[in-house]
């Protein structure tokens, strides 16, 4: 009995650790919070160039549409 | 008036709004606590739903069996219960402590629903004890037609008070749009606030879920005990019961992707940046890993089938067909499983040609996805009709035109699905869409179809030989442990989509998350979550199993001892 109990418990453990293991292996993307961007009037090309890289890698930017 | 709401809004802003919880965070904590409670609440939901249809089959088809396997799950349900109600007073307790304000906010919109959802349990507890403790009381004539009443009341109590939480979830993902952040929450209307847009596709979809995942953790059960039976008799038992428990799981399985299509349309409906979030925002990786998961459960219950039509006089002239149903549920996993484009750095873009991939750009897209799940669906079914038919053979004039009118139906039935599949790649996607609801419906008909023509036609039909229950090997019964787990992780997956979708919101756009744990994890940390969590469910529904049958012995009453009680009844 204690053999058969094992084998379950191992067949548990084992498939919980498959599905884990494919979860971390996959890109991980973590939904940020929104930060306010406040750009004055003299702001520079660099503040600019900053502030779009920002957007390009936030969370909110690789919108990827499947339908 | 002015003056009593700056009063309420002065000391809601003097509250704390957030605690902090030791080790796994104020997140990690309510995390646990909410989902473990989810899952109790899905099997206290589901298996009595398994058990009064179990109990309704033996008074009608007056099979005995059915009606122990119906008190067997039932007392699985007593312990159960306990452990759903603790769970849900820790998930309580820790919203009031690390969520103050949110929870504050919740309960003046709320309130009156809440007093009624924890009135309902005394209702459902104490219903559950007259049908559990009054079973054998009540079994003969009109008395067990009263007792399968308390059954259905069990389950009407138990869907009440689902409908009642689920509205407190729905509405913190799709509150109604003329409430603002500035609204007085006590002055939302109850069923305003009740009746949001998701409340009812979430209703329709756990409802079906919870059959699931009841027949699952059924099966589970069964395929222990299986393993641990000491005569073939008792193996014959819990294999039977195994099959049973199965057999409701993908039944229901089957038709759960339809409830999550309309839930899907609501949220783009609701709010379609909400939902390009869901599909195609930071958790568009979420559904590979679901399709996976979907197709561990489409290929666990294929097997389990097919190896159990070794137990079936007559079965052999099916198996060499298991091959090309196991070929196309392959081939629909890898599609469904298929990324539409790939979050890749620029080398990696570069090698790949783009960022979509020549093969993955062409089935990364719904209308090769729903084509596939459509075809796997329809495979399934097809198992389900080998299994059924395998020890029969038909005897009615007309058996063989009907088999021919029944493989018509399967061949019309895919034809429809793969031409709306393709036609999908040459229109717009909101026409695309539209084609999924074709393509269903193909399916569904072509299931109820041919399921009525297969009643019809097995009408007195030549019998093969009895199914040989027991004569099962070990590894069919660790297919329906796998399904037992992947299920439950599963759910666990799909809480934290819909849950994730909020991102920074406690009730979206209405109450932001300002505490340090507002951000949405990512996929690796929220499946080690998932992982805890059905561990800790798992582990608790292994001990109230034990519980179970430490207290009374199982409801299998083997054959010698039936005779000896008959025996010792004549002599008196």
């Amino acid at each position: 009995m204690w053999g058969t109990n094992l084998r379950i418990v191992l067949v548990v453990l084992g498939t919980l650790a498959l599905y884990t293991l494919i979860a971390n292996k996959i890109p991980q993307v973590q939904s940020e919070v929104p930060q306010t961007l406040a750009l004055g009037l003299n702001v520079t090309a660099d503040q600019l160039v900053a502030a779009g890289e920002k957007v390009y890698n936030g969370a909110s930017a690789p919108a990827l549409p499947i339908c | 008036m002015t003056g009593a709401l700056l009063l309420l809004q002065a000391v809601a802003d003097t509250t704390r709004a957030y605690g902090e919880f030791p080790v796994i965070g104020a997140r990690g904590a309510v995390w646990v606590a909410a989902e473990v409670h989810l899952m109790f609440a899905a099997f206290v939901l589901g298996v009595p739903m398994f058990a009064v249809v179990a109990e309704a089959i033996g008074v009608v088809g007056k099979d005995q069996r059915y009606d122990r396997l119906a008190k067997e799950f039932t007392r699985l349900l007593l312990v159960a219960y306990s452990a759903t109600a603790i769970w849900g007073a820790v998930l309580t307790f820790l919203l009031s402590t690390l969520y103050p304000r949110f929870w504050a906010y919740l309960t003046a919109v709320f309130g009156p629903s809440m007093w009624v959802y924890v009135g309902l349990f005394f209702f459902e507890s104490f219903t559950l004890y007259l049908y559990y403790y009054g079973w054998e009381r009540w079994k003969q004539g009109r008395s067990k037609v009263v007792h399968l009443g308390l059954g259905v009341l069990l389950n009407v109590w138990g869907t009440i008070v689902m409908l009642i939480a689920n509205s407190w979830l729905t509405y913190m993902m799709t509150p109604p749009r003329d409430i603002t952040p500035t609204t007085d929450p006590a002055s939302i209307k109850l069923w305003h606030a009740i009746a949001n847009a998701t409340w009812m596709p979430i209703n329709i979809h756990r409802l079906i879920a919870n059959v699931v995942f009841g027949g699952a953790i059924v099966g589970a059960y069964a395929s222990y005990r299986f393993l641990a039976a000491k005569s073939d008799e008792e193996r014959a038992h819990y294999d039977w019961m195994g099959y049973v428990g199965n057999f409701i799981a993908i039944s229901a399985l089957i038709v759960l992707p339809f409830a999550g299509y309309w839930l899907g349309r609501e949220i783009y409906q609701y709010d379609q940046s909400m939902g390009i979030t869901m599909m195609g925002g930071f958790m568009s990786w979420l559904w590979v890993i679901q399709a996976f998961l979907i197709a561990v459960l489409f290929l666990a219950g294929n097997y389990y089938l097919w190896i159990g039509m070794g137990r079936i006089p007559g079965a052999e002239r099916f198996r060499p067909y298991t091959k090309y149903l196991l070929a196309v549920l392959v081939l629909g996993a890898i599609v469904w499983g298929t990324p539409h484009t790939m979050i890749a750095d620029a080398r990696e873009l570069a090698a790949m040609g783009g960022s979509h991939h020549p093969l993955l750009g062409a089935l990364g897209v719904m209308s090769a996805k729903n084509t596939a799940v459509n075809l796997m669906i329809l495979t399934t079914f097809l198992s389900f009709l080998m299994y059924r038919r395998a020890n029969t053979r038909p005897v009615v004039p007309w058996a063989r035109t009907g088999t021919w009118i029944q493989a018509g139906m399967f061949g019309v039935a895919a034809l429809i699905v793969l031409f709306f599949g393709v036609k999908g790649y040459f229109v717009e996607a909101i026409v695309r869409i539209g084609y999924s609801v074709y393509q269903v419906g193909a399916v569904l008909a072509c299931i109820v179809f041919v399921t009525t023509i297969d009643i019809l036609m097995g009408r007195g039909a030549q019998s093969l030989g009895a199914i040989q229950w027991g004569k099962m090997p070990a590894r069919s019964q660790y297919a329906l442990f796998v399904l037992a787990v992947t299920f439950t992780w599963l759910m666990g997956l799909m809480g934290f989509a819909r849950s994730g979708i909020r991102q920074h919101w406690h009730v979206w756009q209405l109450v932001q998350d300002t505490s340090k744990y507002a951000a949405t994890p990512a996929l690796g940390y929220a499946a080690k979550m998932i992982s805890a969590c059905v561990l800790i469910f798992l582990s608790l529904v292994a001990f109230v199993f034990w519980l179970g049958g430490l207290a009374e012995k199982s409801t299998f009453v083997p054959s010698s001892e039936k005779r000896d009680k008959e025996g010792s009844r004549v002599g008196h």
